[in-house]
């Protein structure tokens, strides 16, 4: 029987386990002219960005529809393919992983998605679906096996007797258990990395806390990192240590989730955080009030991508994009203004 | 009170059974004040509301109890006289009512179509300058009246709605989750805005949501509903601080704070009761932590624990029962 592969032989284990670098995902823009004057256009989804991420590390990612969290989450999975910019897994680029070593790519990075209606072959029993990955990857020596793994999971997972749930199909089950088996069915290959796209924002307020609660354990079991991607700011608290907030591509500010969402530093977060609804009474904060929307991504100007909505935008940042800087508590903040650097 | 309605229950048919999706409701609100009905999918809060504004077919449901408004029983108005109120006295304004606009017209357009529905008469002129008063406290720019749905944004079309159903200044807005899919700052914007609006109005404000923060953070009053049944109402302070009900407590404690001390979560285990077969007692036995056999065979009845504080509940309902 295979057992899970050892990444210890393949990668370098001292390197962090996920290095972004500048990565960049420019849609090409139809304009609907026939004839479009000044070359081709494009939507600038995700836009340099760059980070890293350690072992065990819970990292949430914020920011409003259509600011590229998405993306970035897809990105990182390999569902598209990056303009610019490295992506490291363990010192080792995922272009490079995938053209010599798929399996093992599959193996060390999975995903979640938000619509756990649509991430079933609807004609597949849940066993059938749960099987697939393992037989794929040749874990098990029997189906026996296989089966026997899929029900320790479903066991692990809460959704209990195991064995009835295999011979049901997707339409039978609840958006719930839906997507508590798509949580453990990415886990089944005990990933090191899973990219968590909004898991929770279609499910039901009673069940959303029991769905996070069982990924944490599942996690923590197994030592993986997860990428966090939401617009539930409250839910990204409670999950994740480190916090990312994404504007029009861009990540604006970037620290410890509590240090920033107690005293967020840009203006955009700042924005962000006093207006989201919360269900503490007593520390009501006056919503900060900005015009209009997000401006289009179809090639921005080199200028801070807030500044046409910023409540403190001065002549720079109009002028000039700014660069991340870190400042005296380790947060990342990407604003001209903001002053206290380390 | 404004609004108040009065042993209020939907059962619907469906094939040979009946599903009590509303039962025996009561509850009253202030003119001026503002009411947050909360639950699960399903609990039956857009029943309510549609069922007093006359939307639900009285073939497919049994519709009892009295709705009173200022006075008069909405369910018991003929089809003309309740035309009347609505929209002119009562706006509601829905979760997709951007979907509810015309793609092939202007806005302009289909504002001045609704305007005359109330006011046959009334001048282009006339119906634009309220428009664009409306605009303002939106924060719409003047130049949406000429543009069509699909220019504007989920934002500004969620704001156009709005702005539509205040047309004739109601008494009665009830919003049926109205924010809920729009983005954090939008949607934080918008209540902002609606709140602004309400102390210029004297307008009273319904809001059904399944989203707690949304409800603690823009109404004075909450109702907790589940399964048909109200399980607990009162003041924000009161629901979200000295709560009562379990089914209230599991809600809470499935919000994770923002700012306040970061407590584990937890779910409520379960899922909604078949409502064509409800259990025999209270309605939320199956899955509540504390039920005892009393729980599971009598229904609790709504009594008043502290002044304007409603819980449905059989571990407080014998101290105010020996109480009162």
């Amino acid at each position: 029987m295979r057992k899970h592969i050892d990444f210890t032989t393949l990668f370098d284990m001292e390197k962090p386990l996920l290095e972004v670098r500048g990565l960049q995902k420019l849609y090409p823009y139809k304009d609907g002219k026939l004839f479009s004057v000044g070359g081709r256009k494009h939507v600038h989804a995700v836009d340099g960005v760059s980070f890293e991420l350690h072992e065990k590390e819970i990292f949430g990612i914020i920011g409003e529809s259509g600011c590229g969290k998405s993306t970035l989450g897809r990105l990182l999975i390999r569902l598209e393919e990056p303009t610019k910019g490295e992506i490291e897994f363990y010192g080792v680029s995922t272009k490079e992983l995938l053209a010599t070593n798929p399996e093992a790519f599959h193996c060390l990075v999975q995903s979640v998605f938000q619509n756990p209606f649509d991430t079933f072959t609807p004609n597949d029993t849940i066993g059938a679906i749960m099987e697939r990955p393992l037989k794929l990857h040749n874990i098990g020596e029997s189906d026996e096996e296989r089966r026997q793994i899929c029900i320790d999971a479903l066991n692990e997972g809460g959704l209990i007797p195991a064995e009835s749930f295999l011979e049901r199909y997707p339409h039978e089950l609840s958006g719930g258990q839906l997507q508590r088996i798509s949580i453990l069915r990415s886990m089944l290959l005990k990933p090191k990395f899973l990219v968590v796209d909004e898991p929770v924002s279609m499910l039901d307020v009673s069940v959303r806390a029991d769905i996070i609660n069982m990924l944490l354990k599942l996690v923590k079991t197994h030592n993986t990192s997860i990428l966090f991607i939401s617009h539930d700011i409250s839910i990204i608290r409670y999950v994740s240590t480190r916090v990312a907030v994404m504007y029009l591509g861009n990540i604006v500010e970037m620290g410890e989730t509590d240090t920033i969402i107690h005293k967020p530093m840009h203006p955009y977060t700042q924005v962000l955080i006093s207006n989201c609804a919360s269900i503490d009474l007593g520390e009501k904060r006056e919503p900060i009030h900005i015009e209009g929307e997000p401006p289009s991504p179809i090639d921005p100007k080199p200028s801070c991508p807030f500044a046409g909505r910023c409540f403190c935008a001065k002549d720079i940042c109009h002028r000039e994009k700014p660069e991340l800087r870190r400042m005296a508590d380790g947060r990342l903040v990407a604003c001209h203004l903001v002053k206290e650097e380390a | 009170m404004l609004l108040e309605l009065q042993d209020f229950c939907v059962t619907y048919h469906t094939g040979k059974k009946k599903l009590k999706a509303v039962d025996h409701v009561s509850f009253g609100i202030e003119r001026g004040d503002t009411l947050g009905i909360i639950g699960e999918s399903g609990s039956g809060k857009s029943t309510i509301v549609m069922a007093m504004l006359h939307q639900i077919d009285k073939r497919f449901a049994d519709i009892s109890g009295k709705a009173m408004f200022d006075g008069q029983d909405l369910l018991s108005l003929p089809k003309d006289e309740f035309n009347r109120l609505l929209w002119k006295r009562i706006a509601i304004v829905f979760q997709k009512s951007m979907n509810s606009l015309s793609p092939v017209h202007r806005i302009g357009t289909q504002f001045e179509d609704i305007y005359r529905v109330h006011q046959p008469h009334a001048s282009k002129q006339e119906i634009k300058a309220r428009a664009l008063e409306l605009f303002e406290l939106v924060n719409l720019p003047e130049r949406v009246y000429s543009l069509y749905p699909h220019e504007l944004s989920g934002g500004m079309m969620q704001r156009l709605s709005i702005v539509l159903s205040l047309m004739f200044n109601p008494d009665l807005l009830i919003m049926d989750e109205a924010t809920t899919a729009l983005d954090v700052v939008t949607q934080g914007q918008i209540l902002n805005e609606i709140m602004k609006l309400e102390e210029g109005m004297n307008l009273t404000r319904v809001m059904i949501t399944h989203d707690l923060s949304v409800v603690t953070s823009s109404c004075r009053k909450i109702m907790v509903l589940y399964a048909g049944q109200m399980m607990e109402f009162g003041t924000v302070e009161q629901v979200i601080n000295e709560h009562l009900h379990p089914y209230t407590e599991g809600l809470i404690r499935s919000f994770p704070s923002l700012y306040g001390e970061k407590q584990a979560l937890r779910g409520i285990p379960g899922t909604l009761p078949d409502l064509t077969d409800p259990p025999k007692g209270c309605v939320f036995a199956p899955r509540c932590p504390h039920a005892t056999d009393k729980c599971r065979n009598v229904r609790p009845c709504v009594t008043e624990h502290a002044a304007g504080h409603f819980a449905a509940c059989h571990l407080y309902g014998e101290e105010a029962n020996t109480n009162a």
